[in-house]
């Protein structure tokens, strides 16, 4: 009798001791399990590698491996939808872009990104450029608006999808130049590259990154920078902004990491902190800049705020603009 | 002849022991892949781009490349032996190949399938490195509108390709054309036909009805024909290599394919697919071998194969002079390049000569590999066929489940595959060809991405549209291939109407 | 594909319900389609292609029942001997589908080609159906998760 009663009283100590224990040691201890990362594109693009780099990065500095798992589909929703899906337990964390605000104002997504997300931090900025081939009469922003102002629709430009930022920036151009130019939609960047440099579109704005191998080569002329100041990129530091020329446009394409909202905190601040070491890290800083984007690290708390004053800002972007509207007009 | 001593100079880079390992390494793993259905040229790729951060930049090229040509020929091995097409440039492959598996020429199929890919990569690589820069300009100077025009030239010649009834075919193609609307519109952002599931999200892919119509399909009937199902003929190890007659009807179709699939692969979009289509329609018409069609011609698989691999070989010339992926397999190749960071484009034979011509030397290396590792293992593939089909096709079945998970790493894909499994067998069942159906759905998309693009271009108007001459050409040709077909449709019918009476209720 | 003895099963059943479902569908995507704007042929939008595909599709579709409805030719159809066999397939294979993602990689496929096996071959040697069923899971698990290194539910 006094045995088992001991052997209980034991035993429930033993479990108070280990719970007492369980609950500090977690915070402390996490990771204890490898990462899952998921990346909303296929492997080998532009975000993936940027994801690999900054995720091998965190890996040495957390001593757990962080595993990418590709979820291509569907504009970047098919891995949020997942992303936003899985157990806030810190074993679960995404890329995301600017896309994820995006998509929701149209109306058009299963989640309202910025609020069913937790934000951890903002890896790279990317301003889309404007650009046209070589060898066009445009030799300068003002000569491409001239022209499309003395013969309005003939400029056709080329976007990857109908209201994101290759399709927000010139829209927003021609409203406060005053000019007509027409969209024409491309499936991917790669097949609107064949067309620009082709010459079957006038210009694009699309990412440095996809660019600069073009440029370099002198295959395309940068025309203008969409981006609130001019890029440290010596390839794009002699491109005017478009708010240098006078024109009210601005939208820049940005790449960060999140998780599914309701991380405990102690391990959100876990993953904060290491981000925010790794992005200071000079290596991984060259590494992305070498891919033609800028890495501009913001914590949580930045990275959210920015989600928020974005949602707005670009929901009366696409309402004055009328690409709201134009996206509602497929629909009957 | 100053490319040829570059080329010399590459063969000195490329012939290293290290390279020639990566080489061989390369060609084995696509092989493989290739024949997992699902894994493919990108899944592979994208597996080994993490793997080869660590190694020197042209050995890990010169992997990428024994990959990318050893799964463009690893697909024909399931396509012919199963009736699995791994990847959608097998899918025609399937039809004769299977057929002359079935017939027990499996081993002439096979081999014959490594000659037309050796000879055609040949071809194209000596393509590549005389005229390569030439033609990447032509490559350019197709807009959007040829593309459509060409896609709709394609619907139409290739949806007669079955030999059912027009309605039958038609209704296949409409079908099919559906099922790609499916999904996110890429070009106006809406949500279609989802029916609000995220299954449907990012459409139907390709590769899974094409896994499902095919292979699963196959699985069934083969399972509810039961013990009456017949396994190949056995046959002995010196009747595994094609005969001289094979061999000699082999090779204009493998010249007319190498032919198709070069001048295919300079178009973007899924042109390994839409070549073997076309090879396939061709030689269909005109070979020696035609009135053999469907039961197992050797010029139905010879002709597409090479195409596909002429297809692949040609991709590489955007690829290489101009940094342009034309398909996904070259988006692979194509990060592989920037991981190490090199850049593809003009520049590349200028700045990194050693690259540019140690990959072209190792390509031409691997792909002589290719033909020296798999006509061996023809006997040992073609000897899987000896397996009693009551084992084989349930392992079949879940060969092919486990391959349409990787593809996207989405277990609700699975789902689609047995539903389109279901499908395939009720109407192969019912009499119905499923080939229209799959041109319809890798067209379709195509064509509507075609037609919205043009219409901008041209501000709307047709007559812009025909006044290209390219365009012009393709769509006349279309217009004169449908009255040519509605003509003889209702030729016959008026001919043989008095003979046969209408039913009796 | 043609085979003249059959008994229990109507081939020309499968050839109408073939075809009423091919028409049911075509009729339920134009339904579908008439949600989307069509916009002009200058300036096509969503609904455009949709549309276009659906009327024709319906036209098609009925023209495939006439046909199917008049001809009623029975040679053509053919599900084989035991199309119970395949629907057993099919089940086995929905229900890997469905707990793949729950059981993991290796018991779910054991359990799959099991009892796929088991249909397939009947009763016969049971011991040796485990034993295949055995080799074979384990061998493609040791194939994907160790040599090729992919990702596994």
């Amino acid at each position: 009798m006094t045995n088992a009663a001991t052997r209980r009283l034991a035993l429930a100590a033993f479990g108070l001791t280990s719970v007492a224990m369980a609950f500090p040691a977690f915070a402390q201890t996490y990771p204890q399990r490898p990462i899952r990362v998921i990346v909303p594109f296929p492997a080998g693009g532009a975000t993936d590698i940027m994801g690999r780099i900054v995720t091998k990065a965190v890996e040495a500095r957390l001593g757990k491996p962080l595993i990418i798992e590709n979820k291509p589909g569907a504009g970047t929703m098919t891995g949020l939808n997942e992303l936003v899906g899985a157990r806030p337990d810190g074993y679960t964390i995404g890329m995301v872009t600017s896309t994820m605000v995006l998509q929701p104002l149209y109306g058009g997504s299963r989640h309202d990104y910025p609020t069913a997300l937790q934000p951890i931090a903002q890896i790279t900025v990317t301003p889309p450029v404007l650009v046209t081939g070589a060898d066009t009469p445009w030799k300068t922003a003002k000569v491409l608006i001239d022209d499309a102002k003395a013969n309005p629709r003939k400029i056709k430009y080329g976007i990857t999808g109908f209201g994101n930022s290759s399709h927000i920036g010139p829209t927003q151009l021609a409203r406060a130049a005053g000019i007509e130019i027409e969209p024409v939609s491309f499936d991917g960047g790669g097949t609107l590259l064949t067309a620009l440099l082709g010459g079957h579109i006038a210009v694009s704005a699309g990412s440095t990154v996809d660019y600069k191998p073009h440029i370099e080569a002198g295959k395309l002329r940068p025309l203008l920078n969409f981006g609130p100041e001019r890029s440290q990129d010596p390839l794009y530091k002699d491109v005017p902004t478009a708010k240098e020329l006078g024109y009210d446009a601005e939208i820049v394409s940005w790449t960060g990491v999140a998780a599914p909202k309701g991380v405990p905190a102690d391990i959100a601040g876990k993953l904060n902190e290491a981000f925010a070491a790794v992005m200071a890290d000079p290596e991984v800083k060259a590494a992305i800049a070498k891919l033609g984007s800028e890495p501009v690290h913001l914590d949580a708390a930045g990275f959210g705020a920015r989600w928020g004053s974005e949602t707005t800002k670009l929901r009366q972007v696409v309402t004055e603009t009328g690409i709201l509207e134009l996206v509602k007009s497929q629909k009957q | 002849m100053t490319s040829l001593d570059a080329l010399i100079q590459g063969f000195q880079l490329a012939a290293t022991p290290t390279n020639l390992v990566a080489a061989g390494i390369g060609v084995l793993l696509g092989t493989f892949a290739g024949m997992l259905p699902g894994l493919g040229i990108s899944g592979t790729i994208a597996l080994l781009i993490p793997i080869s951060f660590g190694l020197d930049p042209l050995t890990a090229l010169v992997i990428f490349g024994g990959i990318y040509y050893g799964a463009a020929y690893g697909g024909s091995t399931t396509s012919i032996l199963l009736n699995v097409p791994g990847e959608g440039a097998s899918v025609v492959t399937c039809v004769e190949g299977y057929a002359m598996a079935r017939r027990g020429r499996a081993g002439a199929a096979l081999s014959v399938a490594a000659l037309g890919s050796f000879f055609a990569g040949m071809l194209g690589l000596v393509v590549l490195v005389l005229f390569a820069p030439t033609i990447a300009g032509w490559a350019l100077a197709f807009g959007p509108q040829e593309y459509f025009c060409i896609a709709l030239l394609a619907l139409v010649v290739l949806s007669g390709i079955s030999g059912q009834s027009m309605v039958q075919s038609g209704l296949m193609v409409v079908v099919g054309i559906m099922l790609g609307t499916i999904g996110i519109d890429p070009m106006s952002g809406v949500e279609r036909f989802t029916l609000s599931s995220d299954i449907l999200l990012d459409g139907i892919s390709f590769i899974i009805v094409v896994m499902g119509v095919y292979g699963m399909a196959e699985v069934l009937q083969t399972a509810s024909d039961g013990d009456a199902a017949v396994s190949a003929p056995r046959v002995a190890f010196r009747d595994l290599y094609p005969t001289r007659e094979e061999l000699s009807r082999s090779l204009p179709a493998i010249g007319r394919g190498s032919l198709i699939g070069l001048l295919i692969g300079l178009v973007p979009g899924p042109s390994g697919t839409i070549s073997t289509f076309l090879s396939y329609a061709i030689e269909k018409r005109f070979s020696r071998g035609r009135d053999q069609f469907g039961s197992g011609a050797i010029e139905g698989v010879a002709g597409p194969e090479s195409a596909n691999n002429g297809a692949d070989t040609s991709t590489l010339i955007p690829l290489l002079s101009l940094g342009l992926p034309f398909n996904a397999g070259a988006a692979l190749m194509l990060s592989g390049f920037l991981i190490h960071g090199i850049t593809p484009g003009p520049n590349l034979v200028n700045t990194r000569p050693d690259l540019f011509w140690g990959l072209v030397a190792s390509l031409l290396i691997g792909n002589v590999m290719l033909l020296v590792i798999n006509l061996p293992f023809v006997g040992l593939f073609a000897s899987l066929l000896r397996i009693p089909l009551g084992i084989l096709m349930p392992l079949v079945a879940i060969v092919v489940m486990s391959g349409t998970y990787f593809i996207n790493n989405n277990l609700s894909d699975l789902w689609l595959a047995v539903a389109f499994g279901l499908a395939g067998w009720l109407l192969k069942g019912a009499g119905y060809s499923v080939a229209p159906l799959i041109i319809g759905l890798f067209l379709g998309p195509l064509i509507e991405k075609g037609f919205l693009q043009s219409m901008v271009l041209a501000d709307g108007s047709l007559l812009v549209l025909m006044s290209r001459p390219f365009s012009g050409l393709m769509l006349g040709t279309a217009a004169l291939f449908i009255l040519v077909r509605i003509g003889l449709a209702l030729r016959s019918h008026f001919a043989r109407a008095p003979l046969v009476p209408v039913p009796p209720r | 594909m043609q085979k003249t003895d059959r008994s229990g099963q109507s081939p020309f059943l499968v050839q109408l319900v073939v075809a009423v479902a091919l028409f049911a569908g075509c009729a339920l995507y134009l339904y579908a389609a008439l949600g989307f704007s069509f916009g002009t042929w200058s300036n096509p939008r969503a609904g455009f292609l949709p549309r276009i595909a659906g009327c024709v599709g319906v036209v098609l579709a009925l023209g495939n029942l006439l046909r199917v409805w008049r001809a009623r030719d029975t040679t053509s159809a053919d599900l084989g001997l035991q199309p119970s066999r395949a629907l057993a397939f099919l089940v086995i294979l929905a229900g890997y589908a469905a707990l793949l993602g729950r059981l993991g990689f290796l018991p779910a496929t054991f359990g799959a080609t099991l009892a796929l096996l088991m249909v397939s071959r009947g009763m016969r040697g049971p011991a040796v159906t485990v034993g295949l069923a055995a080799a074979f899971s384990f061998g493609i698990w040791l194939l994907f998760s160790r040599a090729l290194d992919l990702p596994l539910p």
